[in-house]
């Protein structure tokens, strides 16, 4: 095999085919919408008539701090990690910027934020970031934190395996089922709108966040997710979020996916369950009696 | 989880199935398979090997010594072994043998569902199974007359350690002598740390309350959704990207795939090789049987080859082979069966369910607090295991001076 970027060979394959369609739809292309590619026309996933949205893609934001505009600051601990734990500036993937807790609902956001770096033995998956603990991170988080996830689309059932936590999802595409029990990456149902791919995200308890600043949700959370090529190398994520219990109305977060375009580019693997264990259970064993 | 008793739905209905849960005998033996199949193709011309895959065995991991150099039994042996209660899934833990019996304590409660409340806590369900739920399934795996997964070598017995890992793994037990069950996380087994279930290749075979694997493919890609929290994703035929460099090691290693005819070959190596954990119960890498959770670590030697056929409509053979010259006198290779689950080809299960297991590990904090709380008794029960575990030491170092005299050059 020649050397190739990891999209090579698929977009080879069906670029004589794709080449003509684009033409056609250049041509035919009247109005354009801002913000998006319009003569992008993605290649089709054999089989079927829907684009391939295959691949290892990444967000570049500075999201999983805050999903809201933020100043450089410097983290948690600066006299322990200097620049290294400094959180970077950003501006929000939040539309309009604002995050429409109910009155009641933004004490609590402000308590997250304070208490995200504490461990509670006896409440390890309500207090604290989830992040730091290594636990699943939950809708749309997963999506926007600084590490690449695998998309492997089949013909009616997409899955998506996430480097953090080796998390994963599958996403159904024929038929939408009702989650049996919540849980943290939440049920997933999905459906084509054209060339985006809709993903309606339900079931989900109340313990994952959506960044290190606290935001967070109850379990009425519903997301709906929107992916849609821009081009071979770009995904439009989109995320309405919507929770009753917590905001006033539904709020929409968009950024770009980016490919991994690197020649040799693996999901590799970051189970980080016994990078968490000392951070988790450390208060334990620093009591006195057990050997160390 | 067990999500299909959730699609179930009436602890009744679970309860009927459970009942009509015996196994036919009748005359399968798979493995040979249809002479002339041909295994569907994807749109895009790989095979497909597609599906939800109930991955539960019945077939002793190493071969039981009845049978001699006897590779298949006859049927009557088979129902005699069921009538003995020697058939159940041996694949990848003994914790079945517990849930087992937890289905039969919560089918006693749920008998007495009616009965009045005598305050006895655990005396009665009504309604809510609880331990059934996790464990019970309706089904039973598709039964195999071959008398053990390992087919070579021809002896259906797991080759001997070699001595470098049999003193690893004393060094292990010295190690670990001084210290409790739970002095801290790293005391206990990686299962239990949620760390893995029991490694590559052991997880590959089901369990009663795990019997699942997905395998959803893409081009250049066969992805297997396993129940333990996370997904194999393995490319295949990508042959221009370089190999990871040794400095890369993962708990289930990295895998490259490639297609010889109908069959999917995949080659798994970079294992991880800096396990701590001194003695990992449940998290050997070689899982299989009830009785291998303690071999000492592997990683930098171990090379997986695994080769994934269908052989029919429903059924997909594995078959893989360990290598791993550091740790065995010799290579070894097992053969299973996996049986297209009908409960999901019936539109009832479109999914694995999430594990989260780390997640809310409240037994690891108790577990540490526990040995605090009383320290004495936290070291006499790991000197109880270590007890037992010795014993299997012994063995192994038996069968090590057994093969070192009939082979003169050991590797």
């Amino acid at each position: 095999m020649h050397k190739r970027f990891r999209f090579g060979s698929r977009m080879a394959a069906l670029a004589t085919a794709t080449a003509a369609l684009v033409m056609g739809l250049w041509l035919s292309a009247g109005t354009t919408v801002v913000g998006q590619a319009p003569s992008y026309v993605a290649p089709r996933l054999p089989g079927t008539s829907h684009p391939d949205l295959s691949g290892i893609w990444q967000a570049f934001t500075t999201a999983n701090w805050d999903i809201q505009d933020h100043g450089a600051d410097p983290g948690p601990f600066p006299r322990l990690l200097g620049v290294w734990g400094a959180q970077p500036p950003g501006r929000g993937v939040v539309e309009g910027n604002e995050i429409p807790y109910l009155p009641e609902a933004v004490a609590k956001k402000q308590l997250n934020l304070e208490h995200r770096l504490t461990v509670d033995p006896d409440n390890v998956n309500t207090v604290g970031d989830p992040e730091a603990k290594c636990y699943l991170p939950g809708v749309p988080r997963a999506t926007y934190m600084p590490f690449p996830f695998q998309i492997i689309q089949s013909t009616d059932k997409v899955v998506i395996a996430y480097q953090f936590a080796s998390a994963s999802r599958t996403i159904p595409l024929s038929r939408s089922t009702e989650a049996p029990v919540d849980s943290w990456m939440g049920w997933s149902n999905g459906h084509w709108d054209g060339d985006t791919l809709v993903v309606d995200v339900t079931g989900f308890h109340d313990l994952s966040w959506f960044d290190r600043a606290g935001n967070y949700h109850s379990d009425a959370l519903h997301v709906v997710e929107r992916y849609t090529p821009m081009s071979p190398y770009h995904l439009r994520y989109e995320a309405t979020i919507e929770d009753p219990k917590v905001f006033t109305r539904p709020w929409t977060i968009s950024l770009p996916l980016y490919r991994r375009i690197e020649q040799d580019v693996r999901l590799l693997e970051f189970k980080c369950v016994d990078l968490a264990e000392a951070y988790v259970y450390g208060s334990l064993v620093d009591t006195e009696g057990g050997a160390r | 989880m067990r999500h299909r008793l959730l699609g179930a739905g009436l602890p009744t209905v679970v309860i009927a199935m459970m009942g009509m849960a015996s196994v036919s005998v009748a005359g399968q033996a798979p493995g040979s398979g249809q002479a002339d199949y041909t295994a569907p193709r994807t749109p895009w011309g790989d095979p497909d090997l597609q599906g939800m895959w109930d991955t539960r065995t019945y077939t002793p991991f190493e071969r039981p010594a009845e049978f001699g150099t006897r590779e298949f039994m006859t049927e009557e042996e088979a129902a005699e072994r069921e009538r003995l209660g020697l058939r159940r899934i041996v694949s990848d833990d003994d914790d079945d043998a517990i849930a087992e019996d937890l289905i039969q304590q919560d089918v006693r409660r749920y008998a007495r569902s009616d009965a009045p409340d005598d305050g006895r806590p655990g005396f009665r369900i009504a309604g809510a199974e609880y331990n059934a739920f996790w464990s019970a399934d309706p089904t039973s795996p598709k039964l195999s007359l071959r008398t053990s997964q390992i087919i070579d070598p021809a002896d259906g017995q797991m080759p001997s350690l070699t001595r470098d890992a049999l003193m690893t793994w004393e060094a292990r037990e010295q190690a670990r002598s001084t210290r409790s069950q739970a002095d801290d996380w790293e005391d206990r087994g990686l299962s239990e740390r949620c760390i893995t279930r029991n490694g590559l290749p052991g997880e590959m075979l089901g369990s009663g309350q795990q019997p699942l694997k997905e395998i959803v493919q893409t081009p250049g890609y066969v992805s297997i959704v396993m129940p333990y929290g996370y997904v194999r994703i393995i490319p295949v035929h990508q042959d221009d990207q370089a190999p990871l460099g040794a400095a890369i090691r993962q708990w289930n290693g990295d895998s490259r795939g490639r297609w010889e005819d109908d069959t999917l070959v995949v080659e798994t190596a970079n294992f991880k090789n800096t396990v701590k954990n001194v003695v990992p119960a449940h998290g050997g890498p070689f899982g299989g049987s009830a009785h291998v959770h303690y071999y000492p670590g592997t990683g930098d030697t171990f090379r997986l080859t695994e080769r994934f056929r269908r052989i029919d409509a429903e059924t997909l053979e594995y078959r893989y082979t360990v290598d791993d010259p550091n740790v065995f006198v010799s290579p070894w290779s097992t053969v299973n069966y996996f049986t297209l689950d009908q409960w999901a080809v019936e539109g009832n299960q479109d999914r694995l369910f999430e594990y989260a297991c780390h997640e809310h590990n409240y037994g690891m904090v108790n577990a540490i607090r526990a040995a605090r709380a009383d320290r004495q008794w936290a070291l006499d029960e790991a000197a109880r295991e270590a007890a037992i575990r010795e014993r299997e030491l012994q063995e192994k170092w038996e069968q090590l001076r057994a093969w070192e005299r009939s082979n003169q050059s050991g590797r």
